[in-house]
């Protein structure tokens, strides 16, 4: 455990002032927030979908920028060569990105919320979501940069992955109005379900049950880390 | 300490390294000398968990490569063909993390920096490519592994850093570091190494000390002695080497020039005899490089 606290710390370090992560995972959010407070209408609706954004970008953006970098460079064969376990990179990985989405999505939180003039309805549950949100985009942002073929493709590849995701996920449109296939579509999504557990603990109204948004947050963080883990066995 | 059996490695369909065997012995600088693309950094991949194994065994420190991965890891430090720390961080931002990571006390990276003169507070990325080298060894050496990995070391290097690096090398093994060596500079792996192999295409085509392969492949050395005065002596006592004069030059042919030498150096002495200067001319190890990956 001790290892992954390292490499967690030397990625907050060393990438929380890249440009992509700058770009990407702070300035990419803060502008939706602005487009959202401008339009200021459904705001009780679109208030969780902006923290999540916040949270997706932020984490997403750190994994993927830390990883695709260490491996253009071969920085990330200097963890390989270490006495790791592969668990431990991949755990030390999602916490440095995971650390670096919780600062965003709470800033962004403190930000927006006094704008909105919104009630949180359960502050403790908002807090937990954050936590739990920005835990499974981490490990997805891990994901997809270690499987990535070429490095240098990340925006291209990581943002055709985001951006639909953005739209499916019932950021903008309810769930509950969208089409069947839609929903069904929004079931694979690791944002829908970090959606829905923000926007209950504002209202403590959601299209899926809370039990369910609960395990599915967490069950993506698990089989995204697996994956990544069985990603560096293949590879290495 | 390092164990190779039928070691093999396929990129896809392409055959990179083609089932070799060695054997390097503890305290040993052993030089894996090739052409480009040969299999060497393919080679260092495969014994330092870098890539998978096709087929094939490896031992490190007693260690099995495909199934001990954390013990190999401990045991070996690894120089690898580019020069790979963190960038965004100084020299001793890089030599600390590595230091949480191989659990090493924070005062052997003081140590290193100052074996290695190296700046502590420069980015690595700003460094010279030179030092860039040199802190990625002091890296590789800051957990005291008992086998070091260096791909080609000293490729890049003007003469004086080469210099410097091939004395490290050396020191570094009077320190008790096996060294695993690749190069494609026959003379840095006839200088530094105590045994050699040479890999053309993936398989091995020549092994043996530096002396046995110059000697394996030599045909027949012509060697002219310039000397302060030519006495009927030596040329009785070395004619097993076929001497002839010309003026105070004497030719000698051998087929070592070792050998030569262990039998020129007591006669010359016996009858103070000043050598002025000495040529050589047929095989050295370029000849036998050449030789053998043509
Ligand atoms: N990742 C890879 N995928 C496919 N082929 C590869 C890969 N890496 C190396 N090769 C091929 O394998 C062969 C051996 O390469 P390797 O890098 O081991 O040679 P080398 O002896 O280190 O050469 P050099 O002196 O140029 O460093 C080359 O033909 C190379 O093109
Ligand atoms: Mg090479």
């Amino acid at each position: 455990m001790r290892n992954v606290y390292y490499i967690a710390k030397k990625d907050f370090y060393q990438y929380f002032i890249k440009p992509a992560t700058i770009s990407w995972g702070i300035i990419f959010p803060i502008v939706f927030a602005m487009a959202f407070i401008i339009r200021g209408k459904g705001i009780n609706f679109l208030a969780p979908g902006l923290i999540a954004i916040a949270a997706f970008f932020g984490a997403t953006s750190m994994a993927s920028t830390s990883i695709t970098f260490e491996r253009r460079f071969k920085e990330f064969e200097r963890l390989i060569l270490a006495p790791l376990k592969f668990w431990e990179i991949v755990l030390g990985k999602v916490i440095g990105s995971f650390t670096f989405g919780l600062f965003v999505s709470f800033i962004t939180a403190f930000i927006t919320l006094p704008f909105l003039g919104l009630y949180i309805r359960d502050p403790i549950l908002l807090t937990l979501a954050i936590i739990l949100s920005n835990i499974s985009f981490s490990s997805m942002g891990v994901f997809i940069a270690l499987i990535v073929k070429d490095p240098r493709n990340i925006m291209i590849v990581i943002n055709s992955i985001r951006l639909p995701m953005l739209f499916l996920s019932g950021v903008f449109i309810p769930l509950s109005e969208s089409p069947a296939i839609l929903q069904l579509l929004s079931l694979f999504m690791p944002l829908t379900y970090a959606v829905e557990l923000l926007r209950f603990s504002f209202t403590y109204m959601t299209f899926f049950p809370l039990w369910l948004s609960l395990i599915m947050t967490f069950a993506w963080f698990f089989i995204f880390t697996i994956l990544s883990i069985r990603a560096l066995e293949i590879k290495y | 300490m390092i164990i190779a059996r039928n070691l093999t490695k396929y990129y896809d369909n392409f055959l990179a390294v083609d089932h070799i065997n060695f054997h390097v012995k503890k305290g040993e600088i052993f030089g894996f000398l090739g052409p480009n693309g040969a299999g060497k950094t393919t080679t260092v991949r495969m014994l330092s968990c870098l890539t998978k194994i096709s087929e094939g065994e490896a031992y490190i420190n007693g260690y099995s490569v495909r199934d001990e991965k954390v013990m190999v890891k401990k045991s070996i430090g690894v120089v690898q063909d580019v020069a790979n720390l963190f960038g965004d961080l100084t020299v001793r931002q890089n030599l600390n993390f590595m230091a949480e990571l191989y659990h090493v006390d924070k005062k052997r990276v003081n140590e290193v920096i100052k074996q290695f003169e190296l700046p502590a507070d420069k980015k690595f990325s700003k460094l010279s490519f030179g030092f860039k080298k040199r802190a990625t060894l002091a890296a590789a050496v800051l957990h005291e592994p008992p086998v070091l990995f260096l791909d080609e070391p000293t490729v890049g290097l003007d003469v004086k850093s080469s210099r410097a690096m091939q004395k490290l090398i050396i020191e570094l093994n009077k320190e008790g570091h096996t060294i695993f060596l690749t190069t494609h500079n026959m003379a840095i792996a006839e200088k530094l190494s105590h045994r050699l192999v040479i890999i053309n295409r993936g398989k091995i085509v020549a092994e043996g000390t530096p002396q046995e392969l110059k000697s394996m492949f030599t045909k027949v050395l012509k060697i002219e002695v310039t000397v302060n005065k030519v006495r009927r002596e030596i040329l009785e006592e070395l004619r097993d080497f076929h001497p002839r004069a010309q003026g105070n030059t004497i030719i000698f042919s051998a087929r070592s020039f070792q050998d030569f030498l262990d039998a020129f150096y007591p006669v010359a002495r016996k009858y103070s005899v000043v050598v002025l200067s000495m040529n050589s001319s047929g095989a050295n190890i370029e000849d036998v490089f050449l030789e053998v990956t043509k």
